[in-house]
């Protein structure tokens, strides 16, 4: 029940964000038509750094409970946060193209995130690459509290570094204006419904795939 | 002070072949050689801190799986487990001895370098210093990593694939630091980052290492 | 930068994964019945 109410919310909120932020509502501001790419971007990407937390949280958790749902749990939730973080990358660096003339200028935000995408596929090859399941789980989990490390570098690399990618929640306040603010916060709730439903999924794959594996 | 007999054992065991030694010797010098011949001496003089350092790394990386691979091909693993010692001792003690195994062959590759690839440097304690704090960094997050060899299905190949994302923070750190060692500038900032790095590896390893040691 | 073609797209490929996943979650409900 609760699960179809994640997906009519999250297919709602996405239908309705896309069709604002693409169609009406939303004149050009002096950045041009390109801006409206930053309404997918900036849901992808912070969809993809709570993946990456939920996959940490759960790493924990399987160390303290030995609950193997927790390990279909974390690996879900980093397969999902790759995907949103390759998303994140594609449209941030097609922004990067129309706004400052390159698609790659390794900047430091983009070569963080770049490095977080390859740390999550590592963690990936590094269970694809052992058999039994509790050896997997242990050592996955211990692998993704260190994977954690380059996502947290990929937050701060904008305060640290001097970079061109935009910060838009300064010290000041949201340097956005109200429309905007709303129809991005919708289309954030909409990511997240998504994510959410599709880490769900993904973990009952895996759980019957282990009960069907051990039989 | 019980995981320096750890330190002492895997020494012994290296004196009596100079295997491990040998190979990262002859690799270091390979690709040393093979760097300047391919490289001009203009080019050369702007990267060969950073090509030094990735010298090590690469050399590093190639042999470090070995310091828990050869405990289980010689079916010393369990002995080690049943030892009356933590288990976190048989990782420090094996950090310790990739350290010692890490400046044998920087002491002689290092002033090698100096001369082919021609660096002058300004003083010789800055660059000593930033050299044992990457080892450092190095052989914790090596020795870490290569107890995944022992139930993994690539074995030692798992090392650099896990090894190169995770540590991507701390070597673009110490690259940094190690060109300003060589100019002779203040590396106070890079510093104080390689050592906070260090010590939250150090504290993640030393307190998950008993979950990879069991089974 | 044609928006109206744009936004089809995104209808279209939005429409596929939400459809996607509901019939994976009805596939997974008729196996652990």
């Amino acid at each position: 029940m609760l699960k179809r109410v994640n997906y009519i919310i999250g297919y709602l909120s996405l239908t309705i964000g896309s069709y604002f932020s693409l169609l009406i509502l939303k004149p050009e501001k002096n950045l041009g038509e390109i801006y409206r790419i930053f309404f997918f971007h900036f849901p992808l990407a912070i969809a993809s750094y709570i993946s990456f937390f939920l996959c940490l949280v759960f790493s924990i958790a399987y160390l303290k409970k030995r609950n193997l749902q927790f390990d279909d749990l974390a690996s879900s939730s980093a397969e999902v946060g790759l995907l949103f973080c390759i998303l994140a990358i594609i449209t941030g660096a097609i922004f990067s193209k129309y706004a400052w003339g390159e698609y790659w200028c390794w900047d430091p935000k983009q070569t963080t995130t770049l490095m977080v995408c390859l740390v999550y596929a590592s963690y990936l090859a590094l269970r694809s690459s052992i058999d039994e399941y509790e050896t997997k789980a242990r050592s996955s989990s211990v692998f993704g509290i260190f994977a954690f490390f380059t996502v947290i570098l990929s937050y701060v690399s904008t305060r640290i570094w001097f970079s061109l990618h935009p910060t838009i929640i300064t010290r000041g306040g949201i340097a956005l204006e109200k429309e905007m603010v709303i129809i991005l916060l919708l289309m954030l709730c909409g990511m997240l419904s998504l994510c959410s439903s599709l880490i769900i999924i993904n973990k009952e794959i895996k759980r019957i795939e282990r009960k069907v594996r051990n039989e | 002070m019980k995981f320096l007999s750890i330190t002492k054992k895997d020494l012994k065991l290296e004196l009596r072949d100079r295997q491990t030694f040998n190979f990262m010797f002859l690799f270091s010098l390979i690709t040393l050689m093979l760097f300047s011949y391919t490289l001009s001496f203009k080019e050369l003089s702007v990267i060969s801190p950073q090509l030094l350092w990735f010298i090590f790394l690469f050399s590093a990386m190639l042999s470090l799986s070995k310091s828990f691979l050869r405990e289980k091909e010689w079916g010393t693993l369990e002995g080690l487990k049943l030892a009356p010692i933590k288990e976190t001792s048989i990782l420090a003690g094996k950090i310790i001895f990739n350290l010692i195994l890490l400046y044998t062959i920087q002491m002689i590759i290092f002033p090698l370098s100096v001369i082919i690839f021609n660096i002058h440097i300004k003083s010789l304690l800055t660059p000593i210093l930033v050299l044992t704090l990457g080892n450092l960094g190095l052989a914790i997050i090596g020795s870490t990593f290569s107890s995944f060899t022992l139930k993994s299905k690539v074995k030692e190949l798992i090392l650099p694939i896990t090894f190169l994302p995770v540590s991507f923070p701390f070597l673009t750190i110490s690259t940094i630091a190690l060109e300003k060692s060589f100019l002779g500038q203040q590396i106070t900032k890079e510093i104080l980052l390689m050592a906070i790095y260090i010590i939250a590896v150090a504290t993640i390893s030393l307190s998950t290492f008993s979950y990879l040691m069991e089974d | 930068m044609n928006n109206r073609g744009i936004f089809i797209a995104t209808m279209i490929m939005l429409t596929l994964i939400f459809a996607y996943l509901i019939y994976l979650d009805l596939k997974l409900r008729r196996l652990t019945r």
